[in-house]
């Protein structure tokens, strides 16, 4: 048996549908796992059937090896992240997929998530001439990004900005990304085109790097806690070659309890092993909640909110593997006591103690790290 | 999934209780009131699912199978590692339970178990648990 129809199995020949999910969603995951097995093992090329194999497996694996093909003419990595469906880690990327749930061998109810690695301008850290060499990627911007100026100012579309966190917060490995509206970086000298979508900036550049972030979508009223929600970030976010940044703007929260705005930051960035944390000044505000749309669970109660911050996301996998940013930063609030939960079924209460609120992003299911089952390793 | 909101509590308590009937007549209780809660988590994703999770309870199963040498339905009494309502985006409710057997108990045999809208395992001291509200009985 070829090496992809074996891990194929391996991976998915147990998976079960459930209810409520659609018939194709496990053949559809096959494809990607065999396009990112390809990958993996292009020696593995090619993969004839085999008799001895379901034919689904045998199929997903020619049309992977299609998918395959047409990635490679624009060098795009795929991996596929599979996770607890009830609980998945937060990813600082935004998936292009999700497969799922599928009950797996043992019982467990697992999620797939495709995540694709996109186009992007690469910001070059040079050694000054004449020996300019890389030392590393200062950052990636969109792949559209333009300078008029003879490369000493480059105009940024929305998109995705990753920046390498050391200039955020020193020694702080991996990249901080975000979503953004538009943005500009600004450098003393002008940027030397390099081969491929990538420009070079000399460690003695000075350079200042402005953002709007993206901010999330308004309410659509179609019925969930996340659908209601409102939230605002703040409106710029700026780096200097220096390590000094900044972030404008207030943050605010609606729609799901009582709103919040907190208009002034606070203090310091910091970084924790995910994310980089910009805090903001909390005051004395409640918090408070009575009832909310979800049928999963039921929220009351009034909490003080210790802290506030706005988040961004730290990736630290190897960088021809970053796709699009998940979102332009999360709202994050610090909440001490006072809150009480029913649960659908049960009888009872369940009442919260020291609870972390996160908006905005798919929602912060965990903070722990993630590993991928295929494709990239963190560096 | 372009945004969510979630709530995250690292200590808690609890007052309750989830009775379930799988299938007749299988029968399973999950307490939480006096149990030690590790985790709470309400998540709800835009366009997504909303999640009620804890991590911590008891869960006590009276389930037709798996049978001892004598006959008689194997007891199960476990820590539950994970206890999930999930509400779908299109109205379907799941549970999800995930439970490690205590020491003393032990089940020998394998059980497993499927219907339309319930699946049930026990394999080594490991339950887990799927099926979709309400269950044949109505867990509510």
């Amino acid at each position: 048996m070829n090496v992809i129809q074996d891990q194929l199995l391996a991976i998915s020949g147990r998976l079960e549908r459930p209810s409520g999910v659609p018939a194709n969603a496990l053949a559809s995951l096959r494809v990607f796992l065999s396009a990112s097995l390809i990958q993996q093992n292009p020696g593995a090329l090619p993969i004839q059937p085999d008799s001895g194999v379901d034919a689904v497996i045998n199929e997903a694996a020619a049309k992977g090896a299609v998918l395959a093909a047409k990635l490679a003419e624009t060098a795009t990595r795929v991996r596929v992240l599979r996770d607890c469906y009830v609980n998945p880690a937060v990813t600082p990327e935004r998936p292009t997929h999700v497969f799922g749930p599928f009950v797996d061998a043992d019982g467990s109810l697992v999620q797939f998530a495709v995540f694709e690695s996109a186009r992007f301008l690469t910001v070059q850290l040079t050694l000054p001439a004449p020996f300019p060499l890389v030392t590393e990627a200062l950052m990636l911007l969109p792949a559209e990004s333009s300078s008029n100026d003879g490369n000493r100012t480059f105009s940024i579309p929305p998109g995705t900005v990753w920046l390498r966190a050391r200039f955020v917060i020193g020694n702080t490995p991996g990249y901080v990304g975000l979503r953004v509206k538009n943005g500009t970086l600004k450098i003393d000298r002008a940027a030397q085109p390099r081969p491929g979508n990538s420009i070079g900036v000399t460690t003695r550049s000075q350079w200042s790097l402005a953002l709007e972030p993206e901010q999330p979508p308004e309410p659509d009223g179609n019925g969930s806690d996340a659908n209601g929600l409102t939230v605002r970030l703040p409106e710029r976010f700026d780096v200097l070659s220096t390590g000094v940044s900044q972030v404008n703007g207030r943050i605010v929260i609606s729609g799901f309890g009582s709103d919040l705005e907190f208009p002034d930051t606070l203090g310091a960035p910091f970084a924790d092993a995910d994310s980089i944390t910009f805090p903001y000044n909390a005051g004395d505000a409640l918090w408070s909640i009575d009832g909310n749309l979800s049928s999963a669970a039921q929220l009351t109660g009034e909490c003080r909110v210790i802290s506030a911050a706005w988040t961004l996301p730290l990736n630290k996998l190897p960088l021809n593997t970053f796709g699009e940013a998940v979102h332009g930063g999360s709202l994050r609030l610090r909440l001490r006591d006072g809150l009480e939960s029913r649960m659908r079924g049960a009888a009872g209460t369940f009442t919260w103690f020291d609870t972390i609120l996160t908006a905005n992003g798919p929602g912060c299911f965990t903070r722990r790290s993630t590993s991928s089952v295929l494709g990239a390793q963190r560096n | 999934m372009d945004q969510g909101v979630s709530l995250d509590a690292q200590q808690a308590a609890s007052s309750a209780r989830s009775e379930i009937d799988l299938w007749t007549p299988a029968h399973t209780d999950a307490v939480f009131a006096q149990e030690s809660i590790g985790r709470l988590l309400f998540t709800s994703l835009r366009d997504g699912r909303d999640v009620a999770l804890v991590n911590g309870g008891a869960i006590r199963n009276r389930w037709d199978l798996p049978l001892t040498a004598a006959g008689k339905p194997f007891s199960y009494e476990g820590k539950i590692e994970l206890f999930a309502v999930i509400a779908e985006s299109t109205g379907l409710l799941r549970v999800a339970c995930a439970a490690i057997q205590q020491p003393g108990n032990p089940v020998s045999s394998q059980k497993e178990k499927s219907h339309e809208t319930s699946s049930a395992y026990i394999a080594s001291g490991y339950c887990r648990l799927l099926f979709n509200y309400p269950s044949r009985n109505g867990a509510e």
